[in-house]
């Protein structure tokens, strides 16, 4: 028997936003396979879900704001560190600190999200750089990135054979870090660098843009590179391959089936 | 004899973590004030605080959530200095919520602007809770932790504020009202 009107619609919201609900999912999706009125409310809740997280653009910090910061954590990490001169084991540990930073490669320097991601990548498929993090568990990786970058990764779900994860690294990006996730799409090297938005920057490569559903794609050439740039949220993303930056391969590089996200054959034919 | 109690030591990477939230602690920030210096202090301020009292932070749990946490009690004592109390502000039964808003197809012409400006004329109270969920994406829970309110209380303003975000939003979409210039920050 089909549940109520009255108790769907209570909690259709909770649902859709992914909370729990003494409902369960099955109940959910029988009832509004049945039920027209039911199933337009949450076409109509999601809709305007999706639009107000496309239409938000989170303000942007003001620059005095950011270095005052900034200084601020500098000096707490000063004074840490003129303590520390004073334990006991601050010799042997600086010790090791130096071995380690040695041992390490330079980290990559960018002025750009795009940038960052590209030399990431470039570094990552010749071997220069290794991962962070390895392993081709998807919500694993993403509790890693997340507990390291100060902001919430979501990878998609690993259920498609054409896609492996390789795993990831942090890359520093003006005064913070961006995670880039290593993966292969077919055999194809991929990288997905992420960032807050306002730590994206701007890479000086010109960008051809696409608007698409209130989002703007640009899509660069950085070194051979072919790089897609977007944001949503308060996050910022730049997809690097050498796969073609337009067309059904590009979205499909997250979108592939079973992913968990928009299916490409739902929405590739849009963009026409 | 009295001696300062000294910082207990912080993890360098809790610095790094709290920093990458700046740009949704100043966001809430500018949504709760209205006025851009208002929001700079505000933040400073949060993360004074947060800073200082790093020990405080349970690991494991979200620290964003924890920092909202920080803003929203700031903000809320600020409120109380100046002899606002923001919890007379909204009576919650009296905000008109629309009859019909199903065009589905409005959705897609909605620019920034007019976002920022909807969210903008929503009660404090309805304001708040649409903010921490649709667009810092925090759950009910940590909502009502932010907030401090019971989770029922952070649905129901929740629903109250959507339905009044859209009431907004669809004359702007179709064109019938003006949004307000983007925010000047600088």
């Amino acid at each position: 028997m089909t549940v109520s009107c009255d108790n769907v619609r209570s909690w259709l919201s909770a649902w859709i936003d992914g909370e729990r609900t003494p409902l369960s999912s099955e109940d959910f999706e029988r009832h509004l396979a049945e039920c027209e009125e039911c199933a337009k409310s949450a076409r109509t809740l999601r809709g305007f879900l999706r639009t107000v997280s496309s239409a938000y653009v989170p303000a942007e910090v003001p620059a005095s704001l950011a270095a005052s910061l900034q200084r601020m954590t500098r000096r707490s990490s000063s004074q840490r560190r003129t303590h520390a001169i004073f334990a006991a084991t601050a010799a042997a540990a600086a010790v090791v600190l130096v071995v380690f930073t040695l041992l390490r490669p330079a980290p990559v320097q960018a002025a750009s999200l795009a940038e960052a991601a590209a030399s990431a990548h470039e570094g990552l498929v010749s071997g220069i750089l290794p991962l962070d993090v390895t392993g081709a568990n998807a919500a694993a990786l993403s509790r890693w990135l997340t507990e390291r970058v100060g902001f919430r990764v979501v990878l998609p779900k690993l259920e498609d054979s054409t896609l492996v994860f390789n795993g990831g690294r942090l890359v520093p990006l003006r005064g913070g870090y961006a995670a880039v996730v290593s993966f292969q799409r077919n055999g194809e090297p991929v990288s997905l660098g992420i960032a807050p938005r306002h730590a994206a920057g701007r890479p000086e490569e010109a960008p051809r843009t696409e608007l698409f559903r209130n989002m703007k794609f640009a899509t660069r050439t950085i070194r051979g590179l072919n790089v897609i740039s977007w944001s949503e949220g308060e996050l910022s993303y730049a997809l690097v391959s050498h796969l073609p930056a337009t067309g059904r391969a590009s979205c499909a590089v997250c979108h592939g089936a079973n992913s968990g996200l928009k299916s490409v054959e739902e929405f590739h034919g849009m963009r026409r | 004899m009295w001696s300062r109690r000294a910082q207990p030591p912080r993890d360098p990477s809790f610095d790094r973590a709290a920093l990458g939230h700046l740009a949704a602690l100043h966001d809430t920030a500018l949504r709760l004030c209205g006025d851009a210096a208002e929001a700079q202090d505000l933040t400073h301020d949060t993360y004074v605080r947060a800073l200082n009292a790093a020990d405080r932070f349970e690991p494991g749990t979200s620290l964003k959530t924890w920092l909202l946490t920080i803003l929203h009690n700031l903000f809320r004592t600020r409120l109380r200095d100046r002899g606002r109390h923001p919890e007379l502000e909204l009576d919650e039964e009296r905000v008109e919520l629309p009859v019909s808003l199903d065009n589905e197809d409005t959705w897609h012409a909605v620019t920034s602007a007019q976002l920022d400006s909807a969210v903008e004329s929503l009660p404090q109270k309805l304001r708040e809770v649409v903010v921490l969920r649709d667009l810092q994406g925090l759950s009910y829970k940590e909502i009502a932790q932010v907030l401090d309110l019971p989770v029922g209380t952070v649905m129901s303003r929740l629903y109250r504020g959507r339905e009044t975000l859209r009431s907004i939003l669809v004359p702007l979409a179709r064109g019938e009202g003006t949004a307000a210039p983007k925010r000047d920050v600088k």
